[in-house]
């Protein structure tokens, strides 16, 4: 009987929960179903009084990752509730400068705010730097806005790089009152 | 505390399997793990194949009858809850400590050196406002 002794695999892998470095691609498209609710208790999902998740990627945002200078792509699409009253797809520009590391906070570009149309509420897509260390690295974090509806709701992340990215912490998601850092 | 929350994806079945109409053979899932304590969460998606090959007429349920407990446990039944939990739960605490002897992604060294010297760069460089 034959046995496999060896692969070898030419491109880009991509796992179920996390991307692998592919320096100029697009990556997978992530699932999150952040709808995970516990009891009655205000979750992800609930939304009351806590009308934003704050979602956590494992993109390392440093020049240091190799972020300096060197913009990458977010991409998010997705919904909230059975009538997605919460409708989500925008595209984010995001970079730290070459010079000194610093986060273009007040620069990152995104090609859609959420305002208008059928959007009600807007999305109002909010992208930052986690202030804090997460597997010894700050992570690129956005908010969204979401309803106070314990249903359904997704989001497709990915991201368009040119640097390359690390997958080296996990993800996740947290309800907060604030758009603003919460990571 | 982890938190588990399973989720049926699809399911496939046979439209007519001997004298039994719309038969499961196939469950599609997601199980989310979910730590409390950093809020870090993790996927596990793949499906399972029921095994069809010796049903029971008489303990058939019609598949419009069928319920998301019913058909959970009969992929638990295959696969193991208990099993499939530990095994995300694992597969999230590999992620936020990796072990140093595994093969892992590394960013381009020439790009994460710092720093270019500003050569062609605009004036004011970008996001001096």
């Amino acid at each position: 009987m034959a046995n496999l002794q060896a692969t070898t695999v030419a491109g880009d892998l991509s796992g179920a929960s996390y991307i692998l470095d592919n320096s100029v691609d697009m990556s997978e498209w992530y699932i999150l179903s952040h709808c995970i609710c516990d009891g009655s208790q205000i979750s992800d999902c609930l939304g009351t009084g806590h009308p934003w998740l704050h979602v956590r990627t494992p993109l390392p945002t440093t020049i240091a990752e190799g972020m300096g200078w060197n913009p990458y792509i977010l991409e998010v699409v997705g919904y909230h509730t059975y009538s997605a009253e919460c409708f989500h797809d925008f595209r984010a520009i995001v970079n730290t400068n070459g010079y000194d590391d610093s986060w273009y906070g007040s620069q990152v570009r995104i090609n859609r705010s959420g305002a208008g149309g059928l959007m009600t509420p807007a999305s109002s897509p909010y992208v930052y730097r986690s202030a804090n260390t997460y597997g010894g690295k700050t992570r690129l974090c956005f908010a969204v806005r979401k309803i106070s509806c314990c249903c359904t709701g997704y989001l497709w992340v990915r991201w368009w790089t040119n640097a390359g990215k690390r997958a080296d912490y996990s993800w996740a998601t947290f309800h907060s009152d604030s758009q603003t850092q919460y990571w | 505390m982890y938190l588990y929350r399973w989720t049926i994806d699809r399911v496939e079945g046979f439209p007519k399997l001997n004298d039994l109409e719309q038969v499961l053979g196939v469950v599609g899932w997601e199980l989310e793990v979910r730590d409390t304590t950093d809020h870090s969460i993790h996927y596990l998606r793949t499906e399972t194949k029921l095994d069809t090959s010796n049903i029971d007429p008489t303990n058939f349920t019609d598949y419009l009858e069928l319920t998301n407990e019913q058909i959970l446990q009969w992929v638990w039944d295959v696969v193991g809850k208990e099993a499939m939990e530990n095994r995300v739960r694992q597969e999230l605490d590999d992620i936020r400590a990796p072990k140093e002897d595994q093969l892992t992604s590394f960013g381009m060294p020439w790009k994460g050196s710092c720093c270019p010297d500003g050569t062609g760069m605009p004036s004011p460089e970008p996001g001096a406002t």
